[in-house]
């Protein structure tokens, strides 16, 4: 569906983005993480065609460039601040771009913004402004969305409900790529994980990747811990006790069950254990900074 | 190019500006009619002083009709949604100009009506005033305020494209309205050796809404009436190339 390869982007003579490559497949839901300043609005407008740009971006095999934007005739966009003219309504704000009244009034329906739509939208709170920009970026049945920051100023019952749409239009085939500094929101819906860092992505893995890595450990109860240290002892496994249970490293759990098993000690708990998402990304960060920093 | 010109259309219509700027216009040559001892022939050619209100009122609704798109942050979603951002600054400039024309039809129209309530048949429309008919006269003057009001929405397109604060464009707008035929006289007269090429300054130029009904004002612009013409037209072919660079150009 998306495909960046080798993309710089310059503001002025200043590298922002640096030979950045990835691909978004149809359906994903590609969650683009980073600190302040690290690219994220950037990349996106760049992807938009609203930038100077090196190397290639293509959606759907259709090059975007920055004064060829036919590639974005499917493509939504919410970036930084909902774009609403407030002295048009919600509904005028969206009828100026959209191309099928029926999929604008199902798309103000399942953002359960109804009751409000045909009011002036400088009367609006922050929230309901929210769901607008969200509101006009999936218009017209999209291939490509992008939404940056989309939870700001939701309220609780509106971010579960634009979480749910966004796994919806996904399912149907819509690519997302999202970015947020939520990261628990965020965790909730992508299936890929974009990590940036001073305009370099380091890291591009799917979500069951990435949480392969940061979850290299799993959390062992057994009946019999005296007797398990033992035969792990025995069979050259580390013993590394916390809490009360045993830490085994990943690529060692078929052989720690197995031993378990031979010698009928009963399993009471397995569980993957590792750095939470957050701490994952923040020492990601870090290695790259050190990384940086020594090179 | 049709679908940005019926998205600017729409935002124009949606807005309460346009009726503001109608309204305003009424008003100030309302006043017109008081602010003066009588109202005389030079008045009335001048459909009550309709060529520099409806310049000061254009100056200051073409910049916030750019400007809106800033403010709002819509520009950015213009922009992504358009095949060609030059298309967007020409077609703001097109439904622009197009209510520009109908302030100046609505403001043909009043003079017509005021001269009724205010003058009754005290002057005939075709009482000759300066080298015209008082109606030829009065046309010919809307003919140059249409003409110059090109120019001053061009020359506002370009400076908020450039400057993007819409109080700094009015107050220059303001102060051509009001000063800029003086301020070219005076250069003209400061600087007599260089009369041949200050008397093509941008300054200069407001001089056609009065000259083409009266060709005595030629000695203040020291332009015939079809280089004044020619030289307002290229200015605004000027602020409209300059300016549709800068606005594809500009980072959003």
């Amino acid at each position: 569906m998306l495909q960046v390869n080798h993309v710089n982007t310059f503001i002025g003579r200043k590298r922002i983005i640096k030979d950045a490559t990835f691909q978004a497949d149809t359906g994903a839901i590609v969650g683009l993480i980073g600190p302040n300043g690290a690219g994220e609005t950037t990349i996106m407008k760049t992807i938009l065609g609203l930038t100077k740009f090196t190397g290639q971006i293509s959606l759907s095999n259709q090059d975007v460039a920055e004064n060829d934007h036919t590639a974005l005739s499917k493509v939504g966009a919410l970036i930084e601040h909902p774009a609403i003219y407030p002295f048009l309504t919600g509904f005028q704000n969206l009828k100026q771009y959209s191309i099928d009244e029926t999929d604008l009034d199902e798309v103000v329906s399942k953002l359960e913004m109804t009751s409000y739509i045909n009011t002036k939208a400088k009367g609006y709170s922050m929230g309901m402004k929210q769901k607008l920009g969200i509101a006009l970026a999936l218009l017209n049945q999209p291939q490509f969305v992008i939404l940056d920051e989309p939870m700001n100023g939701l309220d609780i019952e509106a971010t579960i409900l634009v979480r749910k749409i966004i796994k919806q239009y996904a399912a149907k085939g819509t690519t997302f790529l999202i970015s947020s500094h939520v990261l628990g929101e965020l965790q909730k819906v992508m299936t890929n994980v974009l990590l940036i860092n001073e305009g370099t992505i380091i890291v591009d893995k799917s979500i069951d990747d990435f949480n392969q890595v940061r979850r290299s450990q799993y959390r062992l109860l057994t009946a019999n811990m005296k007797e398990t240290e033992a035969l792990f002892n025995d069979h050259q496994l580390p013993v590394n006790v916390v809490d009360g249970r045993l830490l085994i490293p990943r690529e060692q759990l078929d052989t720690a069950q197995d031993v378990l098993n031979d010698h009928h000690v009963r399993l009471l708990e397995l569980i993957p254990s590792g750095m939470s998402f957050e701490q994952t990304i923040v020492d990601l960060l870090r290695i790259q900074r050190g990384d940086r920093h020594e090179a | 190019m049709k679908r940005s010109l019926q998205r600017e259309f729409y935002k124009f219509y949606h807005q309460r500006v346009p009726l503001y700027g109608a309204v305003i216009l009424l008003v100030l040559m309302l006043y017109t009619t008081v602010s003066q001892s009588g109202i005389s022939e030079n008045v009335i050619v001048h459909g009550f002083g309709a060529g520099q209100w409806i310049t000061i009122i254009m100056v200051a609704i073409a910049s916030s009709f750019v400007a809106m798109e800033y403010q709002n942050r819509t520009i950015m979603t213009l922009f992504y949604k358009s095949n060609n951002q030059a298309t967007i600054f020409f077609a703001k400039f097109l439904v622009i100009s197009l209510y520009g024309g109908l302030l100046t039809v609505m403001s043909l129209v009043v003079t017509l009506i005021f001269k009724m309530i205010f003058v009754g048949n005290h002057y005939s429309w075709t009482t000759i005033y300066q080298q015209h008919h008082l109606i030829v006269g009065l046309t010919l003057n809307m003919v140059g305020a249409v003409i110059y009001m090109l120019f001053i929405i061009a020359l506002a397109f370009l400076l908020i494209t450039v400057i993007r604060v819409n109080a700094a464009v009015v107050g220059i707008g303001l102060a051509i309205g009001f000063f800029g035929a003086g301020l070219s006289s005076f250069m003209m007269g400061a600087f007599p050796g260089l009369t041949a090429i200050i008397k093509w300054n941008p300054l200069n130029m407001i001089n056609i809404i009065g000259q083409l009904a009266n060709a005595n004002d030629s000695k203040f612009s020291l332009l015939t009436d079809s280089q004044l013409i020619w030289a307002n037209l290229t200015y605004v072919l000027i602020f409209l190339i300059v300016g549709m660079v800068v606005f594809k150009r500009q980072r959003v």
